[in-house]
């Protein structure tokens, strides 16, 4: 009988003793959202079709926002608007698109569910060919190390294509991906890449050209991909300069 | 009141289940220490050294800090201090702190108009709010204003014989007759015991024993009772003789003595009518059962020796059941021998005026230490002034005795090792139960990151806390800044401060918009949180030995008087550059149109300027309400934009429609639909006024606003006047009452460190106080006097 009841008291105490390590974590640190700073932006109007997606990714994505003031913004639903080159966030209460003010956001990333796709997107300000004046443009980057490879996903228009909707005609903008890439130095300056070949790559290390072919055919790089570009400037980054 | 109310004789009969209840401690013990050790509900503690006790308004008074975690030594995680001097009126002085790896220290100003009397110097982090305001520091200081001749806070005790009272507490509880008996005598009540002797006498007058009361009010007296009884004791200055309780005619008593070198030594004894003395004596441990033996002794009594080294240091609680005696016999131990680092400190013991000196310092122990000193006259210290070492014992011992540590914590941490054991006798409980303090609150955050300031919603009738509504922050500037946050269920929120915020006005705001439909008839009240509030107001004990030294403190004056009058100044400040380097949280980067008034012809009003210069806005005189029309869709938006005047939010134009160009200095006007984080604007209008410190923003609902101080550095101790080079100093009196004040002073292992300071050209006794502890945390406290003639 004794044996009995120190068992039940055992049992009782043990039990006692998970339900407390069960409990609610007793901790005073504040949640992790509590204090993270909000997206601003514009409440985006209705935008006009266009034959072909303006979106890097056509999904909203799970994505995190790094402010200018390096705060980040975590766990909202973004995609990347190519076409406008603006990040679109869906607000979580109105549920409207939202383009977010560019100048205040530094960076953001947009998850997918293999961890291996997860897009990082940098705030660059660039010289686009077609601009008289230096732009701030998002551009995903693809290398980073001494220098960085980043690509602006810029869709553009190409033509209008004339189409039928309820037995009327309309135009719309016919758009495609026309992506730029970017070598950014360790000072900062971007220079592009006019294309994913040997040549223009070479033609942005005009004085290294022998040293870095001879490089690429060292590490048997032939660039027919994204992937080959950024390979290229990381075999570029270990050469000493 | 301590001991009325929670020190007690309580009689432990055996009871039926006694034979299962050791085994069922020891279980619970054994379940309940790892708790203690996964809970993160551990309050942070802090401890201050103070250069003084006693000081003069228009002094400085120096402090050195240190925070930990639980009542083991070690750093806290809270980065900022807030330390406070209040009297009983409220909070007087404040000042933030930073800390950096559980070390800050700093400067209070003493301002000159305080008036004499008895303050508390406090300090806390904001998460030690949430529990008990006993685990804060507090100690109490004597201020008196240099003017103050008469000093009337500083009288003689007053002594009313007919209100003593007086306690007595037998050691394990019981007094038999025949047996050696220990009685701890506390006194009490409007008397003045300290010192006092007092006589035991029995029925006959014959005086069986003397003592003497203590400054706490304290004694111990040992006899024989025999059958003499009544037994009386007199109070040397009482008019009444006080009636010991009886001594039982059989019974077992126990005696627990200091031996040497911090050894123990145990005494039972049963009296004559028994025919030996038998029993199981356990001694516990706050791990559990630390020893159990058996006693069947042929003899009345039965003795054990301990050695230190064979108890565990902290507390022990002697237990002693025995078929003889109804009642278990209890009586806690403290057992000292702390790791305390001892210090070899050569100093002369008399310098002379304006003498350089020179204090060797050596350690032993192979690891360095990080202190604090003190060199001031000794006159300004009270004897119970506590130390860092002594705070931590009374944390650990209020931890595990069933004590409320709002009363027992500012008794204990003024004792030493041998002074508990005198008080434990008083203490009859079964076993040291680990009591894990428990916080009386969740709504104070560790401020780890930055300083939070946080406040509460609710209705002004009912009370009752208003959750899930939104609290807009934002402060006057060139740019429209803003962030919010929502009241939780509590109605409390927060904001986490960046350094932009600094020397700031924070404009609290309720947004109108996030209360709901059922919200008619709540009048809602806002309310900030100063950090400085303790829920306990401060209660000033007179402290007698400050009679003793009114003369010293009445020169202390003289020499205040005259220091002011040269206008010597032994404070220094660092020249310190503005840091406001964190970007503001902008509700926009860019307006859609800026509008700079200077740019245009002088227009007279407000809605002169909407209808001439900007088009987009219009306002609407009489109703005076306005619209934005959308800069994409040139329609207009639906209600009225967001209005900022010099980045705060308003609601409405009514202070600044009657401004005309002369007065305004820019207009932005962002047309869009516009949002951050869950609030909506039907764009955003940004008014700048030529005066920059125009403050007129009215708000139609729940607001509050306050100063944002950030810590700031308080200057240092410095030996030779502020502003005077050493030729200058050298014509000027040296008026310096505290000689040496070092915040932080790092002293290596294995070699000897000096400390050097000047004499100044005042004569007197003075106290060298080093408190601290070395890297592995041990504490560290020396004390040494010296003459300056």
């Amino acid at each position: 009988m004794k044996y009995t009841l120190s068992a039940l008291l055992l049992l009782f105490l043990v039990s006692l003793k998970i339900a407390l390590i069960a409990g609610p974590p007793a901790d005073f640190r504040h949640d992790r959202h509590e204090f993270e700073p909000r997206l601003s932006g514009e409440i985006l109007p209705p935008l006009p079709r266009t034959e072909g997606s303006p979106y890097f990714i056509e999904d909203w994505l799970s994505g995190d926002v790094r402010l200018t003031n390096g705060q980040w913004v975590t766990a909202q639903q973004l995609r990347y608007n190519g076409f406008l080159d603006e990040l679109i966030w869906m607000h979580p209460r109105q549920f409207v698109p939202v383009r977010v003010d560019k100048n205040l956001v530094d960076r953001f990333v947009l998850y997918q569910e293999n961890p291996a796709d997860t897009f990082h997107f940098v705030n660059i300000r660039i010289n686009l060919w077609y601009e008289s004046r230096m732009l701030n443009v998002f551009a995903q980057e693809l290398y980073t190390g001494k220098s960085q490879l980043v690509v602006h996903r810029n869709i553009r228009q190409m033509g209008e294509r004339v189409v039928q909707d309820g037995g009327q005609l309309f135009t719309r903008p016919r758009i495609e991906p026309d992506p730029g890439y970017y070598l950014i130095g360790p000072d900062g300056r971007a220079q592009p890449i006019r294309g994913i070949n040997r040549r223009a790559l070479l033609s942005v290390f005009s004085e290294r050209r022998s040293e870095i072919r001879q490089a690429l055919r060292q590490h048997h790089i032939r660039l027919r991909s994204e992937e080959d570009l950024a390979r290229a400037i990381a075999v570029i980054d270990q050469l000493n300069p | 009141m301590l001991f009325t109310c929670t020190l007690f004789f309580r009689p432990q009969p055996i009871k039926a289940f006694a034979v299962v209840r050791p085994a069922a401690i020891l279980l619970l013990l054994l379940l309940l220490k790892p708790f203690s050790g996964l809970s993160a509900d551990e309050p942070e503690k802090v401890h201050l050294h103070t250069d003084r006790d006693i000081y003069i308004a228009g002094e400085y008074l120096y402090f050195s800090a240190r925070t930990f975690n639980g009542h083991e030594p070690g750093e806290s995680s809270s980065a900022f201090l807030y330390v406070a001097l209040r009297n009983s009126q409220g909070v007087i002085i404040r000042a933030t702190l930073p800390i950096k790896s559980g070390r800050s220290q700093g400067a209070l100003y003493l301002h000159d108009t305080l008036p004499s009397g008895y303050y508390q110097l406090t300090a806390h982090t904001q998460h030690m709010r949430n529990w008990s305001q006993a685990y804060m520091f507090n100690k109490q200081i004597f201020i008196a204003n240099r003017f103050d001749n008469e000093l009337q806070e500083v009288q003689p005790p007053v002594s009313d014989p007919a209100q003593l009272r007086l306690s007595f507490y037998p050691e394990s509880g019981t007094m038999v007759r025949g047996l050696p008996a220990s009685l701890l005598i506390r006194a009490e009540g409007n008397f003045d015991a300290a010192d006092r002797k007092l006589w035991l006498l029995n029925a006959h007058g014959d005086t069986l024993s003397l003592g003497q009361l203590n400054e706490r009010g304290f004694g111990s007296m040992s006899f024989i009772p025999d059958t003499l009884a009544p037994y009386s004791l007199f109070v040397d200055g009482g008019d009444q003789a006080f009636s010991l309780p009886d001594a039982s005619e059989s019974g077992i008593t126990m005696h627990l003595t200091p031996a040497e070198n911090n050894g123990l030594h145990l005494r039972l004894m049963a009296d004559s009518s028994s025919l030996r003395l038998r029993g199981r004596l356990r001694i516990y441990s706050p791990e559990g059962i630390y020893q159990e033996v058996q006693v069947n002794q042929q003899t009345l009594e039965y003795q054990l020796s301990y050695p230190a080294k064979d108890l565990p240091q902290g507390l022990l609680i002697f237990a002693f059941d025995s078929p003889l005696t109804e009642k278990t016999l209890i009586r806690p131990w403290y057992q000292g021998g702390e790791k305390n680092t001892a210090l070899q400190l050569r100093s002369s013991p008399e310098y002379a005026r304006r003498q350089k000196a020179r204090i060797s310092l050596q350690l032993d122990t192979a690891h360095d230490a990080d202190l604090s000193v003190s060199i001031s006259p000794a006159y300004a210290h009270f004897s119970d002034s506590y130390n860092a070492a002594a705070h931590k014992r009374a944390l650990y011992l209020s931890r595990f005795l069933p004590l409320d540590p709002a009363e027992s914590l500012p008794l204990l941490r003024s004792l030493n090792p041998s002074q508990i054991n005198e008080l434990l006798v008083a203490l009859v409980s079964d076993v040291p139960h680990e009591q894990v303090p428990k916080p009386l609150s969740r709504s104070y955050l560790k401020e780890t990151q930055g300083l939070i300031v946080s406040g509460e919603l609710i209705d002004i009738l009912s009370r009752t806390p208003l959750s899930d509504r939104r609290i807009v922050l934002n402060t006057p500037d060139t740019l429209i800044n803003l962030q919010y946050a929502l009241t939780d269920t509590s109605g409390i929120f927060r904001f986490l401060l960046s350094d932009y915020y600094h020397d700031r006005e924070l404009f609290f705001r309720l947004d109108p918009s996030s209360m709901n439909d059922s919200d008619e008839g709540i009048n809602p009240l806002l309310l900030i949180d100063d950090k400085f509030s303790l829920p306990e107001g401060f209660q000033a004990q007179t402290l007698r030995e400050l009679w003793i030294r009114r003369e010293s403190l009445a020169r202390s004056q003289e020499i205040e008087r005259i220091r002011k009058s040269y206008e010597l100044e032994y404070h220094s400040f660092r020249p310190v550059a503005l840091k406001n380097t964190e970007a503001p949280p902008r509700l926009y980067s860019r307006a859609s149109q800026v509008f700079r008034l200077d740019n245009f012809i002088p227009l007279d009003d407000l809605p002169e300027i909407s209808r001439e210069i900007i088009g987009s806005w219009r306002i609407r005189r009489g109703a005076e309400n306005h619209v934005l029309s959308c800069a994409s869709t040139r329609t207009a938006l639906p209600g009225e934009p967001g209005l900022f005047i010099n980045g705060v939010w308003v609601s409405n134009l009514l202070d600044v429609m009657d401004m005309g160009s002369d007065k305004l200095h820019r207009i932005d006007v962002h047309n869009l639909r516009w949002v951050h984080g869950s609030m909506e604007f039907s764009g955003v209008i940004g008014i700048f006024t030529r005066d920059p410190h125009f403050n007129r923003f009215a708000w139609n609902g729940a607001s509050a606003s306050l100063r944002h101080i950030p810590p700031r550095d308080a200057g240092f101790y410095s030996d030779r006047p502020a502003g005077l080079d050493d030729s200058m100093a050298s014509l000027m009196p040296d008026l310096r009452q505290t000689l040496y004040w070092n915040p932080k002073l790092l002293l290596k292992a294995g070699r000897e460190n000096y400390i050097d300071f000047n004499t100044s050209d005042l004569p007197g006794e003075y106290i060298i106080v080093i408190e601290g502890n070395d890297v592995m945390g041990h504490p560290i406290r020396h004390e040494a006097l010296f003459k300056v003639n």
